[in-house]
């Protein structure tokens, strides 16, 4: 007989045709789908997913689905004012109509088409940190994404527009949409890359996304994904990056909107002078969950990170943040910050704060923090005693707290966007 | 313009103010001095709509409609203004997002459509100059870092901007110096017309050299328990409260 797990792996892997020539000829598919086979996908007794309730993604029946692009228009999903490199992903596939590249020399484009037009540079970083086993989620997509982004930055080069690129899920039906990113920066070059993801139809969309960034020497990588998806969808985002010296690695991750929210990322301080950056913010409401997994590595000294996520859940929803920072024995002279700070609106709403540290050196200056609260009441009757109704002023405080996640945001388009965005959710506009 | 009579008030079951009477008419400049905690920033507070505070008995009337009936924001909008004793950081709230959504509340109370942005930010320009206030304090966040003069004199400014009927001064001077005490001072006289008023709070003489009242007023353990003109303070600052408690508690 089948056990449940069985069925649930069954039933993720019956969506997809077996054609997929992504990666098959390195036998990658079959070492992952080796993997998958022999794994289940994690679950409430796993360390990390104690707090996150994956059954929404295991109850839908899901399709796989090449639409015609025609019938969406890209420009409801523009960033006003940005101008951008930009790919489009429509339910996982690319879309060659919707993606344009004006930045000169940039070699950027579908992974699959890539992939075999640059084979050694795809060979060698492809998986080269092994994400395929962090768990089934990684594993299935390494097997059968439906294609993804292919960055690759030459040495000293500095891409003078964002890449922003595009995934949109359609229909009523239930897409299972997975995209695979690999993005490799060389020696000294610049990188900004925006990733949004939006579904257009109501049903409860699957949407398993796994990136891989090689940031080298000197390299900058400013990246900011907003999450504006249905109620009702699921999304799951693991990423990885390896930093090499002095590189600079940013993240910003915005989720506005979605059912089950789980983001993964895991930051491999991998040689001496890096700093990275993670920022993060999440507005939760109705019964949405939405869960930010943190995971850096100083494994060299002379490093930096600094973490800050913000969140505010109201009605029954629930957060969860889960940020761990291991410093190895030999990072000397490590830097790491992290802090968690929520803002709960109702008495229903949870959250799950876990900011850990593991320390192995002992030369460092390393702090964590997380704090929940409801809103400061001083501060409302400090802004109602001026003449601002109530819901306005909550609306400004809300807005106050979250600011300084904005503040970091790489540039000025995506900081109105979602300056904007986050207004008319607070309702403060 | 203001009627309090028997006002009581207590938090957690606890009675704080004890029937207070007091009334202030459109011109008058009123001090309440008294000791420490006999409850002077309660009666703002409560005046001002904190609900932290419960009201269990007397009323409160302002220019005819009854105050304890209203939210916080519609007494401003009527005309209250509450110069705060300790006012709050807000992290992240621009001065001039504030006062902008404060002086367009209120211009949306009245029926008026917002200010447009050009006037807006010349009106604000001439009120930081009536309290000296620092060009480059209103981009920052409100009262965050602020030193203690600059949390007071951001008070008054936010006072010259919403121009209120009733204007109370829970201890502005304290934490000015001596130049910012008649700055600020000055500013406030400025703003005094014939059809406004002024309740300052303090435990000083200083400020009312400068604002000079025409009625003083002690609370002591929740009540008024004397009133007289401008010498009362001058008596007090001399004398300070032993006599008036010693009556006080000889009486009752
Ligand atoms: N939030 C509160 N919770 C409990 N007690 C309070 C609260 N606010 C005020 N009180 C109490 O009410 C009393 C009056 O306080 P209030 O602040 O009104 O005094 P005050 O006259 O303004 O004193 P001061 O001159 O020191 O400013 C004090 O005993 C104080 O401890
Ligand atoms: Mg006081």
């Amino acid at each position: 007989m089948q056990s449940k797990e069985d069925i649930k792996k069954e039933k993720i892997l019956s969506v997809f045709d077996n054609d997929y020539k992504l990666l098959s000829e390195n036998g990658l598919k079959a070492k992952a789908l080796k993997f998958y086979k022999k794994n289940n996908f994690p679950g409430l007794k796993d360390e990390g997913w104690r707090q996150t309730n994956l059954t929404p993604i295991f109850s839908n029946e899901y399709i796989e689905l090449n639409v015609d692009e025609e019938i969406i228009d890209i420009n409801n999903f523009n960033i006003p004012g940005l101008e951008a490199n930009k790919l489009v992903f429509i339910n996982g596939f690319y879309s060659l109509k919707h993606s344009r590249i004006i930045s000169e020399g940039l070699q950027i484009g579908s992974i699959k088409t890539l992939s075999k037009e640059m084979p050694d540079v795809f060979k060698k970083h492809f998986e080269s940190t092994e994400i395929h086993s962090e768990n089934n989620f990684t594993a299935i997509n390494t097997a059968y994404a439906h294609d993804g982004t292919f960055v690759y930055v030459n040495k000293n080069q500095v891409i003078d527009k964002p890449v922003h690129i595009f995934n949109i899920t359609t229909t009523d039906k239930s897409i299972l949409a997975q995209t695979r990113n690999l993005v490799i920066t060389e020696i000294g070059s610049g990188l900004e890359i925006i990733e949004t993801y939006h579904s257009l139809g109501g049903e409860s969309a699957f949407t398993n996304v796994v990136t891989e960034v090689i940031a080298g020497m000197n390299s900058s990588i400013k990246w900011t994904r907003i999450q504006d998806e249905s109620q009702n969808s699921n999304h799951m985002n693991h990423m990885k990056v390896v930093q090499y010296s002095d590189s600079n690695f940013m993240c910003n991750t915005i989720t506005l909107s979605g059912g089950l929210v789980r983001n993964n990322i895991a930051v491999k301080l991998a040689n001496e002078g890096c700093n990275s950056n993670l920022f993060g913010l999440y507005l939760v409401k109705g019964k949405q969950l939405v869960d930010n997994y943190t995971f850096i590595d100083h494994a060299m000294p002379r490093c930096e990170s600094n973490q800050v996520y913000k969140g505010i859940i109201n009605d029954e929803a629930s957060a969860v943040f889960f940020g761990r920072v291991l410093v190895a024995k030999d990072a000397q002279k490590t830097n790491a910050n992290q802090t968690n700070r929520n803002v709960l609106l109702s008495e229903n709403a949870k959250i799950n704060s876990k900011p850990q540290l593991e320390i192995y050196a002992d030369d460092v200056a390393c702090s964590h923090g997380s704090t929940t609260g409801q809103l400061d009441q001083d501060a409302m009757f400090y802004l109602q005693s001026r003449g601002i109704p109530k819901n306005k002023a909550q609306a400004m405080l809300l807005y106050g707290f979250v600011s300084e996640v904005i503040d970091e945001l790489p540039n000025e388009e995506i900081k109105d966007y979602i300056d904007v965005s986050i207004k008319k959710i607070l309702g403060e506009e | 313009m203001l009627k309090i009579k028997n006002l009581k008030a207590s938090i957690e079951g606890k009675e704080i103010l004890n029937g207070i009477n007091l009334e202030i008419k459109a011109g008058e400049v009123h001090a309440i001095m008294g000791p420490n905690g006999s409850g002077k920033s309660t009666l703002a507070s409560v005046l001002a709509g904190r609900d932290l505070f419960k009201v269990t008995a007397g009323s409160v009337e302002f220019e005819g409609k009854d105050l304890l009936d209203m939210s916080p924001e519609d007494r401003s909008c009527e005309g209250i203004f509450l110069a705060f004793q300790y006012p709050v950081e807000i992290p992240g709230v621009s001065i001039t997002n504030f006062i902008k959504a404060a002086v367009n509340a209120h211009r949306e109370y009245k029926g008026l459509d917002p200010m447009p942005p050009s006037q807006f930010l010349k009106f604000m320009k001439e009120k930081k100059a009536l309290v000296e206030m620092e060009s480059k304090l209103t981009n920052r966040s409100v009262n965050e870092g602020f030193s203690g003069g600059e949390k007071k004199k951001n008070e008054i400014f936010q006072l010259a901007m919403l121009e209120p009927k009733l204007a109370i001064l829970d201890e502005t001077d304290s934490g000015l110096d001596i130049d910012a005490l008649r700055i600020v001072a000055n500013g406030v006289n400025k703003l005094k017309t014939k059809d406004n008023a002024t309740l300052v709070i303090t435990h000083y003489q200083r400020l009312l050299d400068y604002i000079v009242p025409d009625f003083v007023h002690v609370l002591y353990n929740g009540r008024i328990v004397r009133s007289g003109g401008k010498e009362l303070a001058m008596e007090l600052e001399e004398k300070g409260y032993d006599w008036i408690k010693a009556e006080v508690n000889g009486v009752s």
